[in-house]
């Protein structure tokens, strides 16, 4: 447990029978924080996000909690359809206690892009707009966890965009537990991320940690002479693995790691006076990085 | 935090016109129900126009204020109880989806909080109706026949309002039980269908709930409203019983 841990879980489990729920789950989320659950579907993060804002029981283990008020903001909110989307910013505060001003309820849906339909009954709006809704009703609650599960999966992309923007922003004010399985959203906002396969954590750290497992340990070097003659040049360095003239000024170049490329590239290409035109790395993207530990995982 | 539930189902019930709906509902019964006894041989013969039951010599007994606010009565017991169920399971539904649930679930700390005035404006809408669909139901009665007292007609009501809150709190219990607005309402018209048939036994019709909704009509017919003791105590007992069994299962259901 660090030292500025605002919400954690230890040894959690709730199995619903054969293989299905969590299992022996410990993970640290820490204040200020944009935290990521990403995993397949079904893989149990609803289970562990009900649990984490006190809607589920947990079957065993422990859930540390150093907040005084953690909301849950489900994926396709729900309201009685004939309040306002101003009423329901206005009773979700008064609700929990919060400040409930016609300012605080006006600054809320501004910042998730609501403030035209303020006095538009909900009922009629789009999975998008309910969205929206949903997270106006949770920040006015001034959570100190807000826990959104796929807040972004019904907007369109400048929607998405905004809303991404608008989670960022919210590490100022609050810890944010995001699940979603659009991994591009994960790596765009979050600082923290667990990866979770068959309700089993198969990854947890910072996502500057997982996107390093994705740095390229291969590249196409686009050089100024014959790449074939650097192709043999490079072949006989001992951190290369594989060096092949691809085309007349291109050669693809693998090395053992990401760091001896990293270093031995510039070097290398120093000592043999080459000019270099161009350099490519096949990074891996998160889904790829995510993919490959959801496969190491099922096999 | 409280007055914002209690709030939210004010709007409710004006917002959704069930309010509006329940009066008029129960308003059409008290006009229906003595017009009815009132104008039965006019409606038997309307019935008849071939005169084909005159000749089996049918008598129709002259109808009385008892029998005009007992037809009020027996139009209120199963479609106005309907009503009623309709109206609460609206209410109570708040599980029946995720996004709803949690919603209210993440924000009001502890059941009873969440669940009472749920319980208790469907409750206050449905004796609103039944002792204004009463009050007509006397003022018809006395345009047509020796009107009873209104005090008493309307004290005799009441207990048929004791009624409606059972009915209410039978609702909660469903709702507590089952997650569906459907499931609800089969559950919760199952549980007065199976009172009902108890109060048709011989042994059990002084106790069973329903009969509180004679207690108008008693007075007409010179009946004192303390025969309905026991009636009001299995009726308050169930009542409370089906409520805290309601908070109990309720408050250990997860989403």
């Amino acid at each position: 447990m660090s030292t500025d841990e605002m919400i954690g879980v230890e040894k959690l489990t709730r199995s619903y029978g054969t293989n299905t729920g969590i299992f022996d789950i410990d993970l640290s989320v820490r204040e200020g924080r944009v935290f990521g659950v990403v995993g397949p579907n079904g893989a149990g993060k609803t289970t562990l996000l009900s649990i984490l804002a006190g809607t589920r029981a947990p079957g065993s283990g422990r859930v540390r909690s150093h907040a005084e008020r953690v909301l849950f903001c489900p994926d396709v909110p729900d309201f009685e359809p004939w309040l306002t989307a101003a009423e329901v910013v206005e009773f979700s505060a008064r609700m929990v206690g919060a400040p409930a001003g016609s300012a605080e309820v006006a600054r809320a849906l501004e910042r998730v892009g609501l403030t035209e339909a303020a006095d538009r009954r909900n009922g009629r709006f789009s999975r998008g707009m309910r969205q929206r809704l949903g997270l106006a009703a949770g920040l006015v609650c001034r959570p100190d966890v807000l826990i959104l599960d796929e807040p972004a999966s019904g907007l369109d992309p400048r929607g998405r965009v905004d809303i991404l923007d608008l989670i960022t922003e919210l590490r100022r004010e609050c810890t944010v537990i995001l699940a979603s399985h659009l991994l591009g959203d994960v790596q765009r906002v979050c600082d923290d991320v667990v990866v979770i396969v068959g309700g089993r954590v198969v990854h947890q750290g910072p996502v500057a940690d997982i996107a390093d497992q994705g740095r390229p340990n291969a590249w196409h070097l686009r050089i100024r002479g014959r790449a074939d003659h650097l192709a043999e040049l490079l072949a006989a360095e001992s951190w290369v693995t594989r060096a092949d003239a691809v085309e007349e000024d291109c050669v693809l170049l693998e090395a053992f790691d990401a760091a001896a490329g990293e270093s031995g590239i510039p070097r290398a290409l120093a000592e043999h006076g080459v000019p270099l035109v161009g350099l490519h790395g096949h990074q891996e993207d998160l889904e790829s990085i995510f993919l490959s530990l959801t496969n190491r995982t099922d096999r | 935090m409280n007055g914002t539930l209690y709030r939210i189902e004010a709007l409710r019930l004006l917002r959704t016109h069930t309010l509006l709906l329940l009066v008029l509902a129960f308003t059409a019964a008290g006009v229906v129900g003595p017009l009815s006894a009132y104008f039965m041989e006019d409606l038997l013969r309307l019935a008849d126009p071939e005169g084909e039951l005159a000749a089996l010599d049918l008598k129709v007994p002259t109808m009385t204020a008892g029998d005009a606010l007992g037809s009020h009565v027996e139009l209120v017991a199963p479609l106005g109880a309907l009503l009623v169920v309709l109206v609460a399971a609206m209410a109570l539904t708040v599980d029946a989806g995720p996004g709803r649930s949690v919603f209210y679930r993440s924000r009001v700390p502890g059941t009873a909080r969440l669940i009472l005035p749920r319980v208790v404006l469907p409750a206050l809408a449905a004796v609103l109706a039944h002792l204004v669909g009463a009050l007509v139901a006397w003022a018809f009665t006395a345009m047509f026949f020796d009107g009873p007292p209104l005090p008493a007609t309307m004290l005799g009501a009441l207990l048929g309002g004791v009624y409606m809150v059972f009915v209410v709190a039978v609702v909660a219990l469903a709702s507590s039980l089952v997650r569906n607005a459907l499931a609800v309402v089969g559950v919760a018209v199952l549980v007065l269908v199976v009172c009902a048939g108890a109060g048709g036994l011989p042994f059990l019709a002084e106790w069973a709930p329903g009969a509180l909704l004679q207690g108008m009509v008693l007075p007409a017919v010179g009946t004192p409203l303390g025969d309905l003791l026991p009636a009001i105590a299995t009726t308050v007992v169930l009542t409370v019983g089906a409520l805290a069994l309601a908070l109990n299962r309720s408050g250990a259901r997860e989403i």
